[in-house]
């Protein structure tokens, strides 16, 4: 809870950041002509979770999101799902983790490499609720039960080169969940999409 | 920089959150969704659990589990579980993956295990928390890695779990089996340990105890031709010791989950083998038994003489329990007959009776599991008061539980009668309990 309490104060300071990129280089000025965009994205989220044996597994999320830019911030409401089923024929758990998360980016600069070529860093840092919904089926009968919505919170660093109106984008999170395990835990992020 | 010390400071301080402080350290009875049986079959439903300290590491009074365990200077080592799951409604905690449920299936069983051999006379045989291994490689002479299946280690005192991966009820949700494995425990330390000097090698620590026993008692050396050395008779002497040892752990596994067929439930192929319900003619008589071991003995097969051995115990005492319920409830049936008003239709009582009939089955079950208790001190003793050239009886057993219900009053004609049915002539001498009432004419 206090992490995200924290994280929640981060992005409220994330606004006051975008004030200090007067004060960057010139070289990594922004240089696009419009302030608003819109963004259309989905991703795949690659968790490090650890399983109830105490070791870490990889456990892929499906990404949705969908955002609106004012330069240089960023706001993003997405959703990430994955489900993960659990034991044999006779005895199994079936459990679905969603999310559903406002993550604020803030984008300093884009970055020429080359006269015809750009990347983006961005930071950012997210607020949201997860759920678990858990179906466990004994001899063909499932019940079903869900957990409240839960507080997770999150911060981000990425990169995309700057091809609009393609979207392309990695980036490494840390998370912090009421359960989850490890807390906070690393993820990485990649998303394809239309930004225009 | 500012950023950063606040990102760093909201990273510290996200390790815990208050809901997981108090599960960590429990102060009352939780709920948590777990398959149960009545004994026909499994369904999943909230369970009250009493003893747990630390739900986030399944840890309690009952039950100390070591995933993916070891053993080093005997002594067992593994790590603690990470229990996965969420509060549903009513505060029901549920289980998010397998093993998860699985774990807090097995706790909730040793909780209730524990109830069990309190009540039965057995409760200070055992040191609680029992250990529990799970996830166990263990690789059985000969047969290569042993899956699907689940031990009890003397050696380690621990319950120990190998992989399920077949398609069938997973042993560690299995209420028979746990009842089954538990009672290995309470045998081992009341029959096994005190014959260590009699038979010293089965003191040796190995994963499988029972199976080392065996080989140290001679179970997997050359077979002689006959059994007329002192090595035959202590392979006898196994053969017989471990069909008792199976014999009365099936008992437990049906008196716990009133499930007469509950290795099957999760090993299939041992359906006709193991049930303790079907008829049984009588018990093999020690002839038979020293024939079958010098016979199988040559090709190593002795622990099917054992099993077998044991399957005949466990549907002998189920058959002499039911009977002696079957008079207990005739008699009372009887009396209130005599009481009962006249006026009552049959329909009215009919509830009354499944009810009455229900909570008789349920005493039998406590009953039974008192008289294996009582009974495994004077089986040692039998064993342990054998003479050089004396042949264990199988009716050891049957006369262990008439010596007790002749001591309570409770052996009557009726019983020693069906009694003797299940006994093989050669072996009858060995009912010294039932002498005088079926001499009388």
């Amino acid at each position: 809870m206090r992490f995200i309490l924290a994280s929640f104060f981060l992005l409220l300071s994330l606004p006051t950041m975008a004030a200090e990129v007067e004060s960057l280089p010139a070289k990594v000025k922004q240089e696009s002509s419009r302030n608003w965009s819109l963004l259309a994205v989905i991703g795949g989220d690659y968790r490090a979770e650890e399983t109830s044996e105490g070791y870490l597994e990889g456990q892929n999320y499906m990404n949705y999101a969908l955002g609106f830019g004012y330069k240089p911030m960023l706001f993003v409401l997405e959703s990430s799902t994955a489900t993960k089923t659990t034991g044999n024929n006779t005895l199994n758990v079936e459990t679905t983790y969603t999310d559903y998360m406002l993550w604020t980016y803030y984008r300093p600069a884009e970055i020429r490499i080359f006269p015809a070529f750009a990347v983006e860093a961005f930071m950012g840092g997210g607020l949201g609720i997860y759920k678990l919904d858990v179906d466990t089926t004994l001899s063909g009968t499932t019940t079903s039960n869900s957990s409240d919505g839960k507080l997770t919170g999150g911060l981000a660093v990425g990169l995309r080169p700057v091809i609009d109106p393609i979207w392309l984008s990695i980036e490494v999170r840390v998370r912090a969940g009421e359960d989850f395990k490890p807390n906070p835990s690393l993820s990485g992020l990649a998303r394809i999409g239309l930004h225009f | 920089m500012k950023y950063c010390i606040l990102a760093m400071v909201a990273f510290s301080l996200a390790a815990c959150s208050p809901a997981q402080k108090s599960d960590e350290n429990l102060n009352g009875p939780v709920w948590v969704q777990l398959p149960v049986t009545n004994g026909e079959k499994y369904s999943l439903s909230p369970v009250e659990i009493l003893s747990l300290k630390n739900l986030k590491r399944l840890s309690g009074l009952a039950a100390q589990f070591f995933i993916d365990p070891a053993v080093e200077n005997g002594e067992l080592s593994g790590r603690s579980p990470d229990f996965k799951y969420i509060r549903a409604d009513n505060d029901v905690v549920v289980p998010t993956d397998s093993l998860s449920l699985q774990l807090a299936s097995v706790y909730m069983h040793m909780e209730k295990l524990k109830i069990l051999d309190e009540s039965a006379g057995a409760g200070s045989i055992n040191k609680w928390p029992r250990k529990v291994a799970v996830n166990a490689i263990y690789s059985a002479p000969g047969e290569g890695r042993l899956f699907n299946n689940a031990l009890y280690s003397g050696q380690i005192d621990a319950m120990v779990f190998v992989p399920y991966i077949q398609d069938d009820l997973p042993v560690m949700v299995n209420a028979g089996v746990i009842g089954h494995e538990h009672f290995h425990s309470l045998f081992y330390k009341t029959v096994i340990v005190p014959l260590g000097d009699k038979y010293p090698e089965a003191q040796k620590a190995t994963v499988h105890d029972e199976q080392a026993q065996l080989e140290q008692m001679g179970a997997a050396k050359e077979p002689k031709s006959a059994l007329e050395t002192e090595e035959d008779r202590d392979l006898y002497h196994a053969v017989v010791l471990r069909g008792l040892n199976e014999g009365l752990a099936d008992v437990w596994g049906w008196i716990y989950s009133g499930d007469v067929d509950f290795v099957h439930r999760s090993i299939p192929q041992e359906k006709i083998t193991r049930r303790i319900d079907l008829p049984l003619q009588r018990l093999s008589s020690a002839t038979e038994i020293r024939n079958y071991v010098n016979l199988y003995a040559s090709s190593g097969q002795t622990m099917g003489v054992a099993y077998s051995l044991g399957n005949q115990f466990a549907r002998a005492l189920k058959t002499l329990a039911e009977f002696k319920t079957e008079q207990k409830l005739a008699a009372t049936t009887e009396a209130g007959d005599k009481s009962a008003d006249e006026t009552q239709s049959e329909s009215e009582n009919k509830p009354k009776n499944k009810e009455k009939d229900k909570q008789a089955i349920k005493q039998m079950r406590l009953e039974t599991a008192k008289m294996i208790i009582k009974s495994l001190p004077m089986i040692k003793d039998k064993v342990a008061s054998l003479g050089p050239s004396e042949m264990l009886s199988p009716a050891v057993v049957l006369e262990a539980f008439a010596s007790q219900w002749s001591k309570s009053g409770e052996l009557n004609y009726e019983l020693c009668s069906e009694m003797m049915k299940l006994t093989p002539a050669e072996d009858e001498p060995q009912i010294t309990s039932c002498r005088t009432l079926l001499d009388k004419p």
